[in-house]
């Protein structure tokens, strides 16, 4: 078999924001791959890093970020070693990016048809009537009805649905081999929802292009992903494919996730679990595991060393302790109760 | 989009008459004698009189407002008391001199100060950014008559490279009177500038132009400048009734005979016919500057533009109450949040309209 390059590799990403207060350590060393036309959701609560892992991957992290260690390989090429120029080249006709909220994301003083066809022509010289020809196919692809009024209208004047629409197609218009959606459905109501996960389902398999997919939804991420990787407090505590998450969760963190999400089977007076305490203050986490103060199954090591990543099944990872508690010792798997490892943390 | 100018426009004569009678109300707080302004200290008591009949100053203060104004309306805004001259033929005499001053300043003001707020904003926290930024407002809190009078002494007196006074020496004669107001409202710029920028530039139409793939220089300027210009052209707005105020000042340092100069003669041996046709022309002036802003806001803004050409009356009435500025609150330059209010004003009415 011939050897194929990754699309992308992640590996042990390090990214670190440097604030007054002190560094935070956004994300602390993830990795994982991506391989062509694959669908990867990155699961996580609010600040676990998802985002800063993917604006490292577009080159947008923005100061006082850094990416402090770790590198990112597309094609065999290193992303964070690319020059200016190259990484100008590299946004939008390698890999592109929609965002949470379509409705800041959209210059207000320009037309759509202006915006899509500039993100066009910033990569591909060609006439001004070409690229709106272009652009008028790729709204339609989008699902954008009446195109020919539509380039003309200003973002104010879209909905919120289909001005996310609209960034789908500015993030397609170079036809890129990685589009990065940062919660492209946090923002919308719930049909809006429904109707873009289609559309990118849809868009998905006509193209064949690899999507990450960051949210927080795991209804989502069943909807659409083939992989998940689920982030806590900057780093991958599982990964896996979606049956593997979903039917055979190996991290307590995970399970805890899929606890509190409502079921339609659940029964009327069956309340939803939730995960107890708040995520670790990111300025100054605790030594070992970053989920061990909300663990229900804290042992003493969890609270002293990070546990190491371990395979539970093919392509299925998860770091925790008790996966491994063969290698340990009795006093270190001595079970901690909650209260006292957020002591400890704290 | 016309009709709201014409509209804008027709709105100027009412504004004008209010300002007349407060200028009138004001001028007529303490008690006045043109007869006797006319005649000097020695001349008869029934000489003055005289004049006085004649002028109207011996009937009660709003029969001679109303005088004035049928008067103003059918184009005759009196002559001088000192001078005996058609007060509108001096007025049209020396206009040119004050647009020309403030157009220099305001021109020169912008060169300078818009480059450099960029710069600022896009190296914020660079050497380079607090150099400025401090210079900036080191330069702001200087007065405009300390400043000329400096430049007088240094380049003037001292070196004798420009004229003192006067505009008989082509160019010369304008530089001097020119950098004061370049000084003061180019710091403004730049604090303005810089600012807005700062805003813009963390929008999230930014992260996404850069997602793109723009070059940097593309998202600065087409994409976080274009956007700051609306606060710019407010500002320009305030500053140009500064600016013309400014020139007040500028144009009796340097002895040029503009409007501020007749304006402030007029004043000071209380010739009303002059105080009221020089302060009313100032008024015209500012208040055509502010439809122009308007308009611009327009030009600028595709949900201000639409609000005009679509919808129904009341989104016509929002997009008034949006954009018509409020002279008095604009009268004054020195009010730094109040273009941000503005602007958060305009948000907030395009997005609820929007």
């Amino acid at each position: 078999m011939e050897e194929k390059k990754k699309l992308l590799e992640v590996k042990d990403l390090r990214v670190s924001f440097f604030t007054h207060a002190g560094e935070v350590k956004a994300v602390g060393g993830i990795s994982y791959e991506l391989d062509y036309g694959e669908v990867i959701g990155i699961v996580g609560e609010s600040g676990s890093g998802k985002s800063v892992e993917a604006y490292s991957i577009m080159g947008l992290l923005q100061d006082p970020g850094k990416v402090v260690g770790g590198s990112i390989t597309f094609e065999g090429r290193d992303v964070l070693a690319m020059s200016k120029k190259e990484k100008k080249q590299f946004r939008g006709t390698q890999v592109s990016m929609i965002f949470q909220n379509p409705m800041t994301c959209l210059n207000p003083v320009y037309t759509i048809g202006a915006q899509l066809m500039e993100a066009l022509r910033v990569h591909e010289k060609i006439p001004k009537a070409q690229a709106m020809e272009r652009v008028k196919e790729i709204l339609e692809l989008v699902g954008i009805t009446n195109v020919e009024r539509r380039v003309k209208q200003y973002p104010h004047e879209l909905s919120g649905g289909m001005r996310q629409r609209v960034m789908i197609a500015m993030g397609m218009i170079c036809k890129p081999k990685i589009l990065i959606a940062d919660e492209p459905t946090t923002a919308l109501d719930v049909t809006i929802q429904a109707q873009i996960l289609e559309l990118m389902k849809d868009i998905q398999k006509k193209t064949g292009m690899a999507i990450i997919f960051i949210t927080h939804n795991l209804g989502v991420v069943a909807e659409i992903c083939d992989k998940v990787a689920v982030m806590y407090a900057g780093h991958l505590v599982e990964k896996g494919t979606v049956d593997d998450i979903f039917y055979n969760p190996s991290h307590p963190y995970t399970r805890g996730l899929l606890k509190s999400m409502p079921r339609v089977d659940a029964k009327k007076y069956e309340r939803l679990i939730p995960i107890e305490g708040s995520p670790v203050d990111m300025l100054d986490p605790p030594p070992g595991c970053p989920f061990a103060p909300r663990c229900q199954s804290c042992m003493a090591v969890c609270t002293m060393r990070e546990p190491p990543e371990t395979t539970v099944g093919e392509g299925h990872c998860a770091s925790c302790w008790l996966l491994n508690q063969e290698e340990l010792t009795a006093e270190e798997t001595a079970s901690v109760k909650r209260e006292e490892a957020a002591e400890h943390a704290g | 989009m016309v009709k709201f100018v014409i509209k804008r426009l027709l709105m100027i004569i009412p504004t004008l008459l209010v300002v007349s009678l407060a200028v009138f109300l004001l001028c007529n707080i303490t008690p006045s004698d043109p007869g006797r302004i006319k005649l000097g200290v020695d001349a008869p008591q029934e000489a003055v009189d005289q004049i006085n009949h004649e002028l109207g100053y011996d009937r009660p203060l709003l029969v001679r407002y109303g005088m004035w104004v049928w008067d103003a309306l059918h184009g005759d805004f009196g002559t001088s008391y000192y001078t005996n001259r058609n007060v509108f033929t001096e007025l049209l005499a020396r206009f040119p001199y004050t647009l020309k001053l403030a157009l220099l300043g305001l021109i020169s003001a912008i060169i300078a100060g818009i480059p450099l707020g960029v710069l600022c904003a896009v190296k914020q926290y660079s050497i380079a950014d607090y150099t400025l930024s401090t210079l900036a407002m080191f330069l702001a809190a200087m007065p405009v008559f300390w400043i000329s009078l400096l430049l007088l002494l240094q380049f003037s007196m001292n070196l004798g490279w420009f004229p003192s006074n006067g505009v008989s020496d082509g160019w010369r004669s304008w530089v001097l009177p020119t950098i004061p107001l370049t000084v003061g409202y180019g710091a403004g710029y730049l604090r303005y500038t810089r600012t807005a920028m700062l805003d813009t530039i963390r929008q999230d139409y930014i992260r996404t132009a850069r997602a793109k793939g723009c070059g940097e220089q593309t998202v600065i300027w087409k994409h976080a400048f274009r956007n700051s210009l609306m606060t710019l052209v407010t500002i320009t707005g305030m500053s140009f009734a500064g600016l013309l105020g400014g020139a007040f000042v500028i144009e009796n340092v340097f002895s040029i005979n503009g409007l501020g100069m007749m304006g402030v003669t007029a004043i000071t041996r209380k010739d009303m016919p002059q105080i009221l046709a020089s302060l009313l022309a100032i008024g015209t002036m500012f208040l055509i500057v502010m439809v122009i802003i308007d308009v611009l806001y327009a030009v600028l803004n595709p949900r201000i533009r639409s609000m005009y050409s679509s919808g129904g009356k009341k989104r016509r009435k929002s997009a008034a109450a949006v954009v018509s500025v409020d002279p008095d609150t604009l009268a004054d330059p020195a009010m730094p949040d109040w273009s941000q209010e503005n602007l958060a004003l305009l948000r907030n009415g395009g997005v609820n309209h929007g």
